[in-house]
């Protein structure tokens, strides 16, 4: 292989292996989100325990939901005795009715404004039961993940764009760079089919090359689980036909020099 | 192998050369000669097919010049030489040859050797002479077997001696039915046949 055209492959690899380690890093700082979604749940009170079990049977299927706790009123009474310690209040805590309680879980990747409405929708059928649910914090989540999902798609336009512009550029620069060599090699009696053949198999190189690799690496990455965030396999389809179209542009802009 | 006809050639509305016809069979070496500015290279550039603002036609083994379009069947030594300077005299030689048989590499150092070569075949092509270096261009072209080598101003990088020394690299190719159709000056020996460029008209010597 020639020096520019290992040149090429190493810094093509270079960007793939950066455009991929942005995908991890998105997928990180969502799950890291996500999760906090998922922690805080929505509490449902209701005096009648027959009104949550109705609710739970509607809601159960959901699939944003990824848990729900139901505790009567007794189980309720006893965990507050339990955790504050209040075991001489027994007695009063007995002549009080409580509400049953009902934590809901969410899936923080799926809880989206739709099925939150939904679920809100859902919960005033039952005019018997109470909705506590931390809505700013779930805001504050909402608005980060589409800031970060807006920051990723601007950040794989510009190295969509990044490498649109080196792969296009290196290809061009180092194809005119060797126009003195093919044309010796045509006035000496090689055919310039020959050129066009190496220029594919420079474009295996700078294009299926990289992303086999990348693959490869992330690949052995997850197997021996040197890394526990996966990408979704799709976007290696994407960085590869993001790396053929700038080679279309490449030989379109060499023209007839090729 | 070369057939010319009712072949004319201007430049810049001047006429410089008429040529009725001329046929040129296989394995012969023919020599145009005449003075600067006759047109001699625009002659051998129209035979290759690098030139075509001409009129009449060129046929090489009965088939215009558009034929040969994609694999030309010609040869061009210009007064510039097309090599790789920083190559060997090896690399430069099997440059378009896509595969080099056994036989292929004992011919090219035959060859060589004919040139005075073959002491320098990994020399690099930037350390020799001129001469050395046209000598490269011409086994390079032989090796494989053209219809036609043209080789322009032939006295100008060869010397008598060296002349030989072209001529017996030729036999190779001229044996498998190559012809060679070179220019100069003056007339030189050793050729098939003579055509002096004179007065706008070819003639045969």
């Amino acid at each position: 292989m020639k020096k520019g055209i290992f040149l090429q492959v190493v810094i093509i690899v270079l960007i793939i292996l950066g455009w991929n380690c942005f995908h991890i890093g998105y997928n990180y700082q969502k799950q890291v989100f996500e999760n906090n979604l998922s922690h805080i749940p929505m509490i449902v009170f209701s005096m009648d325990l027959n009104s949550l079990d109705s609710l739970f049977s509607d809601i159960s299927e959901l699939s944003y939901i990824k848990e729900t706790i139901i505790e009567s009123d007794s189980t309720v009474s006893e965990k507050i005795i339990a955790d504050y310690g209040l075991n001489g209040a027994q007695n009063i805590l007995e002549k009080y009715a409580l509400p049953n309680v009902m934590s809901i879980y969410f899936d923080g990747g799926k809880f989206k404004s739709v099925q939150k409405d939904e679920l809100e929708k859902k919960i005033r059928n039952y005019p018997e039961i109470i909705m506590n649910y931390d809505i700013p914090s779930w805001n504050v989540s909402q608005r980060k993940i589409k800031i970060l999902y807006r920051t990723y798609l601007i950040g794989n336009g510009l190295f969509i764009l990044l490498l649109l512009f080196i792969m296009v550029f290196l290809r061009i620069h180092f194809e005119m760079k060797s126009n003195e060599f093919w044309k010796i090699f045509r006035t000496s009696g090689g055919t310039s089919k020959i050129r066009r053949k190496q220029f594919l198999i420079n474009s295996l190189w700078t294009s299926l090359f990289p992303i086999a690799f990348i693959f490869i690496v992330y690949f052995a990455a997850i197997y021996f689980q040197y890394l526990q965030i996966e990408i979704d396999y799709r976007l290696f389809g994407i960085e590869f036909a993001a790396m053929l179209f700038s080679t279309l542009i490449a030989r379109i802009s060499l023209g007839k020099n090729i | 192998m070369l057939k010319i006809e009712h072949f004319a050639l201007s430049l810049e509305k001047e006429r410089l050369m008429v040529i009725e016809e001329i046929s040129l069979g296989s394995g012969k070496k023919v020599l145009f000669f005449g003075n600067n500015e006759t047109g001699k290279t625009l002659l051998l550039k129209s035979i290759h097919g690098d030139f075509s603002k001409f009129e009449g036609d060129i046929l090489i083994e009965e088939k215009p010049l558009s034929f040969y379009k994609k694999k030309k069947q010609s040869f061009l030594l210009e007064n510039n030489t097309h090599l790789l300077p920083g190559e060997t005299v090896w690399k430069n030689i099997i440059l378009p040859l896509p595969k080099v048989s056994g036989h292929i590499k004992k011919k090219i150092i035959e060859l060589c050797f004919i040139a005075g070569l073959h002491e320098k075949i990994q020399y690099k092509v930037k350390d020799l002479s001129y001469s050395s270096q046209k000598f490269i261009e011409l086994i390079r072209a032989v090796i494989q077997l053209p219809s036609i080598i043209l080789i322009d101003d032939i006295d100008h990088f060869f010397d008598g001696k060296n002349l030989l020394k072209a001529f017996d690299i030729c036999e190779f190719a001229i044996n498998s039915g190559s012809s060679i159709v070179a220019t100069s000056k003056t007339k030189l020996e050793n050729f098939d046949s003579y055509y002096r460029i004179q007065d706008r008209k070819v003639e045969r010597v």
